[in-house]
């Protein structure tokens, strides 16, 4: 079993991914086809591993909003909060209407510390999806894998948290 | 956006970061397991510290803005939302008193709220819809209803634990208590809908309206919770009294229910459980198993060892989502090592590191 390394829209149409060279910001399948391509949001997440780059760090000097955050596409915040409503909300905890929810993430109204928390506590699933994709004969599989992006899950809120 | 200001998205961004704070930090986890201090981190705080901080602000920021009680503009949506975060709120203050060690903050007296309605109408209220108690009014509750049902009981076994470890029961007493509690989860199943039964069909029903995992969530919780109340019946060395053995049947039959629900959750699409708790509850689980394997009867050993496999291989699973689910893994691996090697580790009543593992977070 691999991590999945296939975009999403590969992924849904079941067909080879590949990219000309590695960290290509969008594969050859979507370029053919002129689609926009989930790996775009990997490679800029993964450019730089410090969790740093897409939250303030501890001893950013203002309050105003962190513009970093613009990194984590709208696709990909999405995605992420979907997993979380999916697999953890409900569950140990009920917070949200998800409706709303969902508008307001689309429409970038969500608290900061709100949205930051949801993505880390969903990036841990982040490959869990494609990898049920590739499960082809129903068997779990329970091979060690790392998610690809589990550097997301650090978006040191606590952090954020003590700076206050 | 300020922590301190007085508002509902504050108190469920305390819940969220208190909940991060609890699945990515170890050394809080391992002060629960070995009953070691809790080690300081680089900042000079302890995850656990920030978890009780995180918890406590929500707490606080909860009574200040009289949660759950809707204000008169609050629409429909609003005033369900703040139900349901009061009584996340509930439910966590239930989970975490215990595994944190600190005193319940909210009262069963605050009971006296509406339940969570039934989600599939939450979910298709709309923003503006006005609020309307008829809502609240019908029998039947949403899952979440039901969850918070089991929480009340739930903490009424974590104080029957707590005196049982303080030594502050006779055996008649433990049991009566016991036997309470024993009716209280009866009358539970009772009330609950047959629709909401666990059963194989049930399960595929919820799952096709989405509610496949709080499904799960709701009769693991069930299983889980019966297992703790009986778990010290568990004890060989305990002096027998009425109801021991039953007891100890049972607490073995809740941990059967808790796993074989765990596997089937994983192999029905849009139903496997993988929240952080559940690495929890799957140890608990585990330990009873053990218990059957290391003392049960020839017949009993082939499925039960079946069993312990697939918790096993199910916290693996979690394990690769939430890294502190690594002790959870190793903790019972030494004491089932332990245990072949010296059949002493079902000493409960001595052993006040096994309880805290067990009745613990």
């Amino acid at each position: 079993m691999r991590v999945a390394k296939a975009c999403s829209n590969c992924r849904a149409a079941k067909r080879r991914c590949t990219t000309a060279e590695i960290d290509s910001q969008q594969c050859l399948q979507c370029l053919q086809r002129n689609q926009s391509c989930s790996l775009a949001a990997i490679t800029n997440l993964k450019k730089d591993d410090q969790p740093v780059s897409i939250v303030p760090r501890a001893s950013a000097p203002s309050d105003e909003e962190p513009r970093e955050i613009s990194l984590v596409d709208m696709q990909t915040r999405e995605h992420l909060v979907n997993l979380y409503l999916q697999l953890i909300h409900d569950k140990p905890h009920t917070l949200f209407h998800p409706p709303t929810l969902r508008a307001q993430v689309h429409e970038d109204t969500v608290p900061r510390v709100i949205l930051f928390s949801i993505m880390s506590l969903a990036a841990r699933y982040s490959s869990h999806l494609s990898r049920s994709l590739l499960k082809a004969n129903g068997k779990p599989d329970f091979q060690m894998i790392r998610p690809p992006d589990r550097e997301l899950r650090s978006f040191l809120l606590v952090q954020r948290i003590h700076s206050r | 956006m300020n922590l301190f200001d007085m508002n509902l998205e504050n108190v469920q961004a305390a819940v969220l970061v208190g909940n991060l704070c609890g699945v990515e930090g170890q050394p809080e986890l391992e002060s629960l397991f070995f009953g070691t201090p809790p080690t300081l981190d680089r900042d000079g705080t302890t995850y656990a510290m920030l978890i009780i901080l995180c918890l406590g602000i929500a707490f606080r920021l909860a009574q200040i803005i009289r949660l759950p009680m809707p204000d008169p503009s609050d629409g429909a949506v609003l005033r369900e939302v703040k139900l349901r975060t009061w009584w996340t709120l509930y439910m966590i203050d239930r989970w975490s008193s215990a595994g944190l060690a600190v005193p319940q903050q909210l009262s069963d007296g605050d009971q006296f709220h509406h339940l969570p309605m039934s989600e599939l109408k939450f979910w298709h209220l709309k923003p503006d819809d006005s609020e309307s108690d008829g809502n609240y009014l019908s029998e039947s509750h949403g899952l979440w209803g039901y969850m918070v049902m089991l929480a009340r009981i739930f903490g009424h076994i974590q104080i029957l634990h707590k005196f049982l470890a303080d030594g502050a029961l006779n055996d008649m007493e433990a049991e009566q208590r016991t036997r309470d509690l024993a009716h209280e989860l009866e009358r539970f199943i009772d009330l609950l809908p047959l629709d909401v039964h666990f059963s194989v069909e049930n399960l595929r029903n919820h799952a096709a309206l989405g509610l496949g995992r709080a499904f799960v969530a709701l009769h693991l919780g069930y299983h889980h919770y019966a297992t703790l109340l009986y778990f010290p019946y568990l004890d060989h060395q305990q002096r027998e009294t009425p109801n021991r053995a039953m007891y100890s049947s049972r607490c073995k039959h809740h941990a059967v229910q808790f796993s074989d629900i765990l596997r089937l959750s994983h192999e029905i699409k849009e139903c496997e459980a993988l929240y952080f708790i559940v690495g929890h509850m799957t140890v608990v689980s585990s330990a009873a198993l053990i218990h059957t394997l290391l003392f049960g009867q020839q017949e009993e050993l082939p499925q039960t060892r079946s069993r312990l496999c697939d918790n096993f291989a199910i916290l693996l699973k979690l394990r690769e989502y939430w890294p502190a689910v690594e002790l959870m893994v190793s903790v019972p691996l030494i004491s089932l090592r332990k245990g072949i090697a010296d059949r002493h580790i079902y000493r409960l009543r001595d052993s006040s590191h096994f309880k805290k593992s067990v009745c613990g977070l």
